[in-house]
């Protein structure tokens, strides 16, 4: 009697174990609402004749991420979310190789992002090329350049002076 | 009658002009181009493609466009029929049904009625369009800022509700979006808000950069991360022929699609899926011939890309009508249109009939001028875009995020919305891995800073009464209805209106 109670009590257990990680999201939007709230409370207070102030429009807003946060626990707690693609909770983490793929295409990110106003648009893009080439897996670092290069250096006249967009030109003093 | 047909008549002359038309070309090819590229949805195409008319005049650069939408759309649907990706939810019913025609060697027709049904829907649309909009424009002129706020807080709900899977998700993507949207100095007190100190945010953050980042870093991170290698493999073409057979069973699906999708598009609930998913259904149960659909492991039924690709096209040009009627956008597609209407200063609405009204007529005319491009060039070049397909994927994503950060750079030449960049995409990896959906985050950054206009204006004029949202009659109904878009959805999935579950 007591046996099969423990056994149904421990289904059920195992029904509603919290997900962790599906709880911190929620916690996160929960923190993003209190954030909200902080920034709002934080404005000056509006001078001039107003019926509502700069605050109450992100003061709504935190108000629903707090109810959607509050939801998301909730759901963490009982099992998880709703309505995952079937699968989602399979999805293997990511190994070494795709790591370091993922550090490639972030490291080119903020590459160009560093380098474009200093050694100009074509060569910095270049560089996120080869970087985000690399992650995909290509391995002959010349190809890649000479590709890259093969793109961009038309991209970058079509853009600049066919449509008239200024991308920063080579190195910085140049030209 | 004659009120819409002489302003037409000019909209579909200007379109014509040997340069507008040419714009037109270059927009449906590149978009074209784009569009076809694995993984790479229309908004995406859109928002990438958008530093390319930031020197054009308007009118020239809204027909690209036009263009641009259009061919992305087509590219995208040639992507499902030959390779099972499709780029956004509206187009996974062609690529579970176009694939699977394509895998039993009826590649081509399958893209022969994806594009023919995509001119006969989208005309039909923009017909449906030039009926409706201007009325509606003049309806809508007469709306106050309490009927403006109670449309745009449907919107907000459908978006979220029906552009994912969770209505939690979708709103928690919402608000995001909201927060996004509020980043900036405030325009009526003039306060700097949730800057935190950074000068290059009291501009706000740029839609196009939150959608780069979250449609194109974020893809490429995400793909990197969690996808293994594909097999890549790429579905033969066949001839383009259609039999006499297949245009009977597709002209009737076209229309019946056209039907459902525009409806869809046009009211301001977001979410082409619904009327494919409808369609589809709808051609399931009409069909002579129900076991070639993909739920009863057949070969693949021509009605059942037919009738949901012509829904989704349908639905696409709908979309118009809220967007320039009422400035509201549906889809994250119109989000990033209604950006690039922005950066010309014109603000989508019901004013803009009057005060652009060339302008807007001229849009209308590039639609159907537009839809016939697409036939004549895409028909006849499909084997040069199907190569497109065997583009290797280092390659593929390095083009990517190289056309990403030119959008992105492009606009203000700063590095920080680089690194901005790189941080969103970064955090939609998070999203994307946890099924939250994108899109109405766009949404949301769009329409929260005129939702909170809006409330002001309502309240002020109200003299702080929060009741004028339920005393006006319009607006009373509009909240009626959301409350309705909040439950309803529960209701259709208890009865077990899901498309994917059981197959």
């Amino acid at each position: 009697m007591s046996q099969s109670l423990s056994d149904s009590l421990d289904r059920t257990a195992v029904a509603v174990r919290p997900n962790k990680v599906h709880v911190a999201i929620g916690a996160f939007v929960l923190a993003v609402s209190v954030m909200l709230v902080i920034g709002a409370l934080l404005l000056p207070r509006d001078m001039g004749y107003s019926i509502i102030g700069a605050q109450a429009f992100p003061l709504a807003v935190a108000l629903l991420l707090a109810v959607v946060g509050a939801g998301l626990v909730w759901q963490g707690m009982t099992g998880g979310f709703r309505f995952l693609p079937s699968g989602a909770d399979a999805q293997a983490s990511p190994n070494r190789q795709q790591w370091q793929g993922a550090g490639w295409v972030s490291a080119g990110l903020l590459a160009n992002a560093l380098l474009i106003s200093q050694i100009g648009f074509v060569l910095s893009s270049t560089v996120l090329f080869m970087a985000a080439a690399r992650a995909f897996g290509s391995r002959s670092v010349l190809r890649d350049l000479l590709l890259g290069l093969l793109i961009i250096v038309p991209v970058y006249l079509g853009f600049t002076k066919g449509l008239g967009v200024p991308l920063p030109a080579l190195i910085k003093g140049w030209i | 009658m004659t009120e819409i047909w002489m302003p037409l008549l000019q909209g579909l002359g200007t379109a014509l002009s040997p340069m507008n038309l040419a714009w037109g070309f270059v927009g449906c090819l590149l978009g074209t181009m784009i569009g076809v590229l694995p993984g790479i949805g229309s908004a995406l195409t859109v928002a990438m493609l958008l530093p390319m008319t930031a020197k054009v005049e308007p009118t020239g650069a809204l027909i690209m466009f036009a263009g641009i939408y259009y061919g992305a759309m087509f590219g995208g649907s040639t992507t499902s029929i030959l390779l099972n990706t499709p780029g956004e939810s509206s187009a996974m019913v062609t690529a579970m049904e176009g694939n699977l025609m394509a895998k039993h060697g009826r590649a081509g027709p399958a893209l022969a009625t994806a594009a023919i049904g995509s001119f006969v829907a989208g005309t039909i649309a923009t017909v449906l369009v030039t009926l409706f909009a201007p009325t509606i424009a003049e309806f809508a002129l007469r709306f106050g800022p309490a009927e403006y706020f109670a449309i745009l807080v449907l919107a907000f709900v459908t978006v979220s509700t029906l552009l994912g899977a969770s209505l939690l998700r979708g709103l928690a993507s919402l608000g995001l979006g909201l927060m996004i949207g509020l980043v900036g100095m405030d325009s009526v007190s003039g306060f700097a808000r949730y800057t935190l100190g950074v000068p290059e945010l009291i501009d706000g953050i740029e839609v196009v950069l939150v959608a780069v980042a979250l449609f194109a870093v974020s893809e490429s991170l995400y793909n990197v991360l969690y996808e293994g290698e594909s097999d890549g493999s790429v579905h033969k073409m066949t001839s383009v022929k259609m039999t006499r057979e297949d245009w009977k069973r597709s002209v009737p699906a076209w229309i019946r699609g056209a039907l459902i999708g525009f409806p869809f598009g046009s009211i301001p609930a977001g979410g082409a899926e619904i009327p494919t998913f409808l369609s589809y259904a709808a051609e399931r149960k009409l069909s002579k011939h129900p076991e070639e659909f993909a739920p009863n492991r057949g070969q693949g039924a021509i009605e059942g890309v037919a009738g949901p690709e012509a829904a989704n096209n349908a639905s696409a040009t709908g979309a118009l009508v809220p967007l320039l009627t009422l400035g509201i956008p549906t889809s994250s597609t119109a989000a990033v249109m209604l950006a690039a209407f922005q950066n010309y200063n014109l603000q989508p609405g019901p004013l803009l009939f009057q005060t652009s009204a060339d302008l807007v007529w001229a849009l209308i005319g590039s639609l159907f001028v537009g839809n016939v491009i697409l036939l004549v060039l895409n028909l006849p070049l499909i084997r040069i875009w199907v190569k497109l397909l065997r583009v290797p994927k280092p390659y593929l994503y390095a083009g990517i995020l190289v056309f990403a950060t030119i959008g992105v750079y492009g606009m203000r030449q700063s590095s920080f919305d680089l690194v901005l960049m790189f941080a969103i995409g970064a955090f939609g990896v998070l999203m994307r891995r946890y099924d939250f959906p994108v899109a109405p985050v766009i949404v949301g950054m769009i329409m929260g800073p005129m939702a909170e206009k809006q409330l002001r204006l309502a309240l002020s004029i109200s003299q702080g009464d929060w009741l004028v949202f339920l005393k006006q009659p319009i607006s009373a109904s509009l909240m009626v209805a959301t409350f309705l878009v909040l439950f309803v959805p529960y209701i259709l999935r208890r009865r077990g209106i899901r498309l994917s579950e059981d197959d």
